[in-house]
């Protein structure tokens, strides 16, 4: 390629040579008519080249601190949202002050309410809260930082001890407010379908007053069973009270993907009775589906997708905003896309709900901010822990976000780089450095490359450095994006066959090996250019190729038999052996399926 | 493939990511440009010449042309300004009389797409010439009705970029007459985006 830097000002003469592929992305040979050639090494390894995102304000995204745990992470959300709803929805009221409020929020959106309630106690409450939830799992029912005095009532609430149907059972509060809002908060969590009061003692509401517990408590915390929850004590049986209490406690807070059923073990022969179960539990809960068998009754969850309840379901999420959660997502030495496909997978989200502010370099370890959209913290952090760290693609350093993210609204990147054998006049090898973060009015990228073992004199360098400022650099685009003049095939040739419409040979020239993908990835293109079956081929795909899988995607449809008759659903393949292939593990599937047909 | 086929391969391809397929389309407008860039200044030298696309400066903007360009983009507005202010270069802009005389920094080539001027010296006749070679109609791309890559318009981009900030220093502890023992160089610089470092640091170690 030319370059304007030759003496003179003239452009070079020297025929361009290309260079061997030992290095993957970096510099081209060239080779002039003086002789001297140019055998720079650059960004050899992924660790030679580090790409940190920047903040609008200059400071880098985050990374290495202690990530936030999932209860500091609601709330932070639910902080978040509090400022969001503050600043935009006058309808909505901000965060209650009050035992009171809490009630009234709580009664409306119960998810919110809790929110409210863990950013007001803090992380260690938040905790304390996560132990009562699992206590309660276990049959033991609250733990510590609770009052004995509140202890005891729930407890005697939860055992069925205390009075029920219209006389509230009720525990002494404390007097100061961050520990009467933890009482308020237990009561709330533990019993999903109990109207909670707080009241000043002397202040309760008429039927309250009754059942004021004994003591000089200044607050008391009032349980009163709502009607869904009356008619489901009602028509179960007690042995199955306090574990469908659980059911809707824990579970309905899970994502539907982690929920899991529940057979009553109380003895229900009476079908009308059975009935009366079956509506209240459908009462209590829309996401419930009951069915009965010999006398059982077995709970399940609806499943995540169709059926009636999720219709309902769907237009309820499409009319709730959003949940975005930011975290940085670190990838080293593959592309962004597999790196994107591989932080979806684990999230369990399409790839499009991933915003991010812009393409990172492959052959590097960069560093950036995105943000999911639709997947709950608790999912969020599941995906940190699957995919761990130190691998190819890391996400850590969770946080609330206000939306998604856009491309190209970054403050610039700080780059950091290594040269290993730049032998001309120069012999470098360099380290990854640090700068100071670049003024965030300005959209420049700042560079800074250490060049080590230099032989030239600081006069070279000087006169090299005002050349580079005065005269610039031709400003090709860089193999990152044209890829190298040594891969075969080049990706622009994919690029130029698409938008020629010519789609079988740019499906051929994707999966045709080109040397810079792993081992694994060349071996799968090798298999398919040789013929190989290709669900076989698919197979040999790693999961971060996602491009290629889904290129070569299998949709093999299970036979489905029943009744004797069989439906057999299978999808074309590249030829009819090949479908044939298909059945080979399974041919006496295939036999009786052909007897059936023929029988029919 | 298997799902449809092997007679199917645009549905196949529709499987892949927008953005992947857009990579792809991505590197062959570098590839155009790289080549035209090659091309212009191999032919015509490191100087503005008639028949050059070049960038005219923002009338009341402050700075240089390539800041006003980025304040634009950067308010995400002006894209359409700033095309209209790419003309072809005339022999009047050179006369001693003319009120801006163009600089190389100032010419760009075009990127491939179907709303772009064109030089009109031989570099734009080798850019009919290459997409000829290929084969590929921007303004009637099947991969454009098939929903298979974005509708490419084309921009501009310029043919040299000039960092600024340049800064160099011996690293600390490092002797400042280095010229045998190893010394650690420090180079920073700030490039505006879309540029390659790699591409400055090519320049920086290969000119002589």
């Amino acid at each position: 390629m030319a370059s304007i830097g030759e003496a003179g000002g003239t452009a070079p003469s020297g025929s361009v040579r290309e260079h061997p592929a030992d290095f993957l992305v970096g510099l081209q040979a060239r080779q002039t008519e003086h002789g001297s050639e140019l055998a720079l090494r650059f960004k050899t390894e992924p660790e030679d080249f580090e790409v940190v995102e920047l903040n609008d304000d200059g400071s880098s995204v985050p990374f290495g601190s202690t990530p936030l745990s999932l209860h500091e992470l609601e709330t932070a959300r639910a902080d978040a949202a509090a400022g969001a709803d503050a600043n935009t929805a006058d309808a909505k009221p901000t965060a209650p002050t009050g035992p009171d409020d809490w009630e009234k929020l709580r009664m409306r959106d119960p998810d919110q309410a809790v929110a409210h309630l863990e950013a007001a106690l803090g992380p260690r409450a938040a905790g304390a809260l996560a132990r009562q939830a699992g206590a309660l799992s276990g049959g033991d029912v609250v733990q510590e930082q609770l009052p004995d005095s509140a202890k005891q009532g729930i407890a005697r609430w939860l055992d069925g001890s205390s009075p029920v149907g219209g006389v509230p059972a009720a525990v002494e509060a404390p007097s100061e407010k961050a520990p009467r809002t933890l009482v308020y908060l237990a009561c709330a969590c533990l019993f999903p379908h109990a109207d909670v009061h707080a009241s000043r003692r002397g202040e309760e509401p008429g039927r309250d007053a009754a059942a004021a517990p004994p003591g000089t408590g200044e607050w008391v915390v009032a349980l009163r069973e709502d009607d869904t929850a009356r008619a489901l004590r009602q028509a179960l049986d007690p042995v199955d009270w306090v574990p469908v209490l659980r059911l809707l406690r824990l579970e309905s807070r899970l994502p539907p993907a982690e929920r899991a059923g529940y057979r009553l073990k109380g003895a229900y022969p009476d079908k009308q009775r059975r009935r009366e179960v079956h509506q209240a539990l459908a009462a209590a809960h829309r996401g419930l589906t009951t069915s009965s068998a010999h006398g059982s009754i077995c709970i399940k969850w609806r499943p995540a997708r169709g059926g009636k309840g999720n219709r309902k379901r769907r237009r309820d999420d499409a009319e709730a905003p959003v949940q975005h959660v930011a975290f940085t997502l670190t990838k080293r030495g593959i592309e962004q896309h597999a790196a994107l496909g591989a932080a979806a997978a684990a999230l369990h989200v399409p790839i499009h709900a991933i915003s991010m502010r812009g393409n990172k370099d492959k052959c590097a370890v960069t560093r950036q901010r995105c943000v999911v959209a639709g997947a709950t913290p608790r999912r969020v952090t599941a995906a940190c822990e699957q995919l761990g760290r130190g691998g190819a693609v890391e996400m850590s350093d969770l946080g609330p976000a206000p939306g998604p993210l856009t491309i190209g609204h970054l403050g610039g990147n700080r780059c950091g780089a290594v040269c290993r054998e730049a032998a001309w006049c120069w012999w470098l090898r360099a380290k990854v450095t640090t700068l100071p973060p670049h003024p965030p009015s300005s959209r420049a990228r700042r560079f800074t490359v250490v060049l080590r073992n230099c032989t030239a004199s600081s006069a070279e360098v000087a006169a090299r450095v005002e050349a580079l400022g005065q005269r610039g650099f031709v400003n090709f685009f860089g193999s990152q994006r044209v890829g190298l003049v040594t891969q075969e095939p080049q990706p622009w040739r994919i690029g130029a066959a698409l938008l020629r419409g010519a789609w079988q040979e740019a499906v051929k020239l994707i999966l045709t090996p080109n040397g810079r993908d792993s081992p694994a990835v060349d071996a799968a293109k090798a298999a398919f250019q040789a013929g190989e079956p290709l669900p076989e081929v698919r197979d040999m795909f790693p999961p971060s190729a996602v491009r290629e899988r889904a290129l070569v995607k299998v949709c093999v449809a299970p036979l489905v038999w029943g009744m004797g008759r069989c439906v057999c659903v299978c999808v074309a393949g590249w030829d009819i052996q090949r479908v044939c292939l298909l059945f080979l593990p399974s041919p006496s599937l295939l036999v009786a399926g052909l007897d059936s047909v023929r029988a029919r | 493939m298997i799902r449809y086929g092997p007679d199917n391969p645009l549905l196949a391809l529709q499987q892949v990511p927008f953005n992947a397929r857009t990579l792809w389309t991505g590197a062959l407008s570098g590839h155009v440009f790289n080549a035209l860039a090659d091309r212009r200044l191999r032919e015509l030298g490191p100087h503005p010449v008639p028949g050059d696309l070049v960038l005219e400066p923002e009338p009341a903007a402050e700075g240089s042309a390539g800041a006003a360009v980025g304040r634009q983009r950067a308010q995400g507005s002006g894209r359409s300004g700033w095309r209209s202010r790419v003309r072809l270069a005339t022999e009047a802009d050179f006369l001693p009389s003319a009120s801006w005389q163009p600089r190389l920094r100032d010419v760009v080539l075009p990127m491939p797409g179907h709303s772009v001027q064109l030089p009109s010296h031989s570099v734009g006749t080798a850019y009919r010439d290459m997409l000829a070679d290929l084969g590929i109609d921007y303004a009637a791309s099947p991969a454009a009705k098939a929903d298979m890559a974005p509708t490419l318009r084309g921009t501009y981009r310029r043919v040299v970029q000039v960092p600024t900030q340049v800064e160099w220093r011996w690293q600390e502890g490092a002797v400042a007459e280095a010229g045998s023992a190893g010394a650690p160089l420090v180079l920073a610089f700030s490039l505006r985006e879309g540029c390659y470092a790699t591409m400055a640091l090519r320049e920086f170690v290969g000119a002589s």
